[in-house]
Parts: structure tokens; C-alpha cells; sequence
């Protein structure tokens, strides 16, 4: 029988072997102090990057515009919009036009996607986080997902999806290869990828302080205005507050008037009242903040 | 003066625990986001270096904990998937199956198993050592190390104990 602990030494030392050099510590010194330095030193270069960022967004977007108003084709459009689930494991993706949102049941990522020729390329990240409390993953999947085999199906997920892939579409199905990689078919409903603001959320299952899983049989909804506000149900009542909301994380602030009649709503509060990691697959929307988690499916409006 | 007020003093200050500075970034960000993160870690250890007070601990456990905290606003996704590419492109020796499997699993830990497994098997620090980079007990970083373990062995399977 293996041991844990001599598998994580062997692979420590092997690791170790394999790290490249050490960037110039005299150049990183210098690179540090110029950071440290006040704000105000650097009003014209802090200018100018505006400058240089504003003409970049404009460029972006005209060139949005210019392929949007472009020949219809059967190009990205065939893929973009709906989640595309990976049967052999937990994973999932969404593409757009200019990215694509990896989550596999844990790890949750908003990467750049760039179209080389006929070949999708999973570019520099946008947004990530883990939706995993104590390494806990709920949500669905097949049973056991955190075993061996499906780690590694999970790993052949990833290495495809980060291409060169090229693509094709038949039906409900995309075939992706990858050169050296492998193949994925995933498929789709064709439902579209419900958003986490604008949709009406109801719980279905929390995991607290404690690490376990509970599932949630009332009725408490969480719904994310597009106006930055938020309302979420507890048992006595309604939070109420803002959520700033990114690709991957939330920001949540939260005014509560009453207080916690059940389990769940210590959960709500804890992560609807700070900081929070989420991810949406197929129809439910994970959020992860202080170590407790919380799962809500999509609802009526 | 303070030993450190100096470039030059800060540098031959730092120069002993860069390596392990650069390597805890790549345990916990990936190799891609490294450099930005011990980067950042640096500049905030020139902005706060007046404040570094010698009782309370050495200089690299006072550098190591600010690559963690610089490290957890870092982009999170990046490095189970960095990590698993890399891994997955490995031959398929039973060395190379078993390091990607526990690479897949030790993404599956939570951020403070993870630091602590880095601290004490990647960097090869001590519990004592690695305690003093947490800001916890040896008797937590202990706890911390064999949750990790349990929960590596539960995702692992019945092969290891």
C-alpha cells in the first residue's frame, strides 16, 4: 500500500528538479520600488495608460461592431451561448465571441479565447476562483466525483478545451481535438446559459461551518438586479443590499433585519454578506464565500 | 538605520529567501502567474519593511507570509488548470499517472491545506517553520498537514494509506 506522505515527498523532489531559474532579484528590486512609489509620481504615466486603455476599448469594440454587422457565417455562433457539458466528466464551457468559462465542479474560470484559423485557443485568464469549501463539491456530477478516474477525466477535459482545438458541430454535439490531447464531445440542451444577474434563484442546498452537505427543501430565492442590488430570502425575512458583481466573484452588502430561525440562513448570511466566488453550471448557480457554500437551481421569475 | 532601508541593504536582505519566495508563488498560483505575484509580494515588503520586527519571527517567514496573502488575491482557476495541462503532458511512466493524480487532487484542497502542504513538503520547511509563516501553532500546522493527507488518501483511493 502507498503512502500519502511518500508520494508528496517523491513528487516535491521532482518538482523541484524541473523549476526554472529564478527571475534577476536586483531587477525585481528595483521594479518593487518603483511600485511602492507614491501615487502621484505617477499621474502621467497612470495618463497616459488611460489614454492608451481608452483607445484600446475603442478599438475592441469597433472591431465588435464590425464582425457583429459582418456576413452571417457558420462560425462561432453555432457554439456560442449554451453550456456545453463534458458526460464523461464534470466539466462544462461556455463560449462567446471573445471567451470561453471553464467549471469543473470546483474550479471556476473566465479565460480569453482567441480563434487562431480554424482553431479555438483558450487564452490568458480573466477571472478564476474555487467554489469548493473544504474541498466539498456539490452540485451535479457523477457520484464520486473527486476520485481518481475522475480527476483524470477531468485533466483530459482541461487539456482538450485549452486547444488548439479545432471544432465541429453535428446536432446537440461539439467535437473538440486537440492535437497530442485528444478528443471531447460534449453536448448541449441548447438551453441558454442562465446568468447569475437577472435570474431568479432558489436554494436547493448549503454546506456550512461544518463542511456538510444539506439539502434545502423550502422555498428561498436569491435574485442580482442588473442595477447592482440583490435581495435573498431567509427564513423570517428578506437580506437586502449591493452586489458588485465580476466575471467569477461577488461582492456582497447585506442589511438583515431579522434574525436566523433555521440552519440555512446563518449559511445565507455568511456568504451573502461579504465576499463570494460563484459559477454557474447548466442551471445552478454555486456561490462560495467564507468557506460556506450555498446552491441555488433556476426558478420561475 | 534599519538593516533594510537601503536598496542595496533590502536586496542582500532578500537574497536568501528568494528562491523560496519564487518557489511558494508557483505552489500556489502556477508558474504563468509567478512572477506578478512574488513581484508584487516584494513591493509590498519594501513599502512595510520598517515594520518588520525580528521578535516576532525571521525574515523569510515574514516574506513567505506576504507571497501567501499576495497569492490569495491572485486569480484562483488558474492554477489547478495550469498545473493539470502541465501535468497531463507528462509520459505516461507510473510516476508521471501518480503526479497527475495528486496534482488533480491537491487542487482539491482548501487554500490553507494547500499553503501548508508547500510550505512544509515543496519548500521543505520545517512545522516549526512553516507555523511561523501561517501565524499558527506547530500543533495547527500538524492538524492542517494530516487533513490534507486524509483528504488526499479519500481522493486517491484505497491504493494509499
Amino acid at each position: 500500500m502507498n503512502d500519502v506522505d511518500e508520494l508528496l515527498r517523491s513528487d516535491a523532489e521532482r518538482w523541484r528538479a524541473r523549476q526554472a531559474p529564478v527571475f534577476d532579484l536586483d531587477e525585481a528590486v528595483a521594479a518593487a520600488r518603483s511600485r511602492a512609489r507614491p501615487a502621484r509620481r505617477y499621474l502621467l504615466p497612470v495618463l497616459a495608460a488611460a489614454v492608451v486603455l481608452a483607445v484600446a476599448v475603442g478599438l475592441v469594440i469597433t472591431l465588435h461592431r464590425l464582425r457583429r454587422d459582418a456576413p452571417a457565417d457558420s462560425g462561432l455562433s453555432a457554439i456560442t451561448g449554451v453550456t456545453w457539458r463534458d458526460p464523461d466528466s464534470t466539466g462544462t464551457v461556455v463560449y462567446t465571441d471573445t471567451t470561453m468559462r471553464i467549471f469543473d465542479g470546483c474550479m471556476h474560470e473566465l479565460a480569453q479565447l482567441r480563434v487562431v484559423g480554424e482553431t479555438l485557443v483558450q487564452g490568458p485568464p480573466v477571472g478564476g476562483t474555487s467554489v469548493c469549501a473544504g474541498g466539498l463539491e456539490i452540485g451535479p456530477g457523477p457520484a464520486g466525483a473527486a476520485s481518481r478516474a475522475a480527476l483524470r477525466r477531468l485533466a483530459h477535459f482541461h487539456a482538450v478545451v485549452a486547444g488548439p482545438a479545432t471544432w465541429s458541430r453535428a446536432g446537440n454535439v461539439l467535437v473538440l481535438t486537440t492535437p497530442g490531447k485528444g478528443t471531447l464531445r460534449l453536448t448541449t440542451d441548447t438551453t441558454p446559459a442562465p446568468q447569475l444577474v437577472g435570474t431568479t434563484w432558489h436554494l436547493v442546498d448549503y454546506a456550512g461551518a461544518d463542511d456538510n452537505e444539506h439539502a434545502y427543501t423550502g422555498v428561498l430565492t436569491l435574485r442580482v438586479a442588473s442595477d447592482g442590488s440583490f435581495r435573498a430570502d431567509v427564513t423570517c425575512g428578506q437580506l437586502t443590499g449591493t452586489a458588485t458583481v465580476t466575471p467569477t466573484t461577488v461582492d456582497f452588502t447585506s442589511v438583515h433585519g431579522c434574525g436566523s430561525f433555521a440552519p440555512a440562513d446563518d449559511v445565507i448570511r455568511a456568504v451573502l454578506g461579504g465576499h463570494a466566488g460563484y459559477a454557474v453550471r447548466g442551471e445552478q448557480l454555486i456561490l462560495n464565500g467564507s468557506g460556506q457554500l450555498l446552491v441555488y437551481q433556476v426558478g420561475s421569475s | 538605520m534599519s538593516p533594510v532601508a537601503t536598496a542595496a541593504s533590502f536586496t542582500a536582505w532578500v537574497r536568501p529567501h528568494w528562491e523560496h519566495m519564487d518557489r511558494l508563488a508557483r505552489r500556489l498560483v502556477g508558474a504563468a502567474a509567478a512572477e506578478d505575484v512574488v513581484q508584487e509580494a516584494l513591493a509590498a515588503a519594501w513599502r512595510s519593511r520598517a515594520r518588520f520586527d525580528a521578535e516576532r519571527g525571521g525574515p523569510r517567514a515574514w516574506l513567505l507570509a506576504i507571497v501567501v496573502n499576495k497569492a490569495k488575491d491572485h486569480v484562483r482557476g488558474s492554477l489547478q488548470h495550469a498545473e493539470l495541462i502541465d501535468a497531463s503532458a507528462s509520459d505516461d511512466s507510473a510516476s508521471a499517472v501518480a503526479g497527475l493524480d495528486l496534482t488533480a487532487a491537491l487542487a482539491r484542497l482548501t487554500q490553507r491545506r494547500r499553503v501548508a502542504v508547500a510550505l512544509h513538503y515543496y519548500l521543505g520547511l520545517s512545522v516549526d517553520e512553516a507555523a511561523e509563516v501561517m501565524g499558527c501553532s506547530s500543533g495547527t500546522v500538524k492538524s492542517t498537514l494530516s487533513d490534507a493527507r486524509r483528504q488526499l488518501r479519500d481522493i486517491l483511493g484505497k491504493e494509499y494509506r
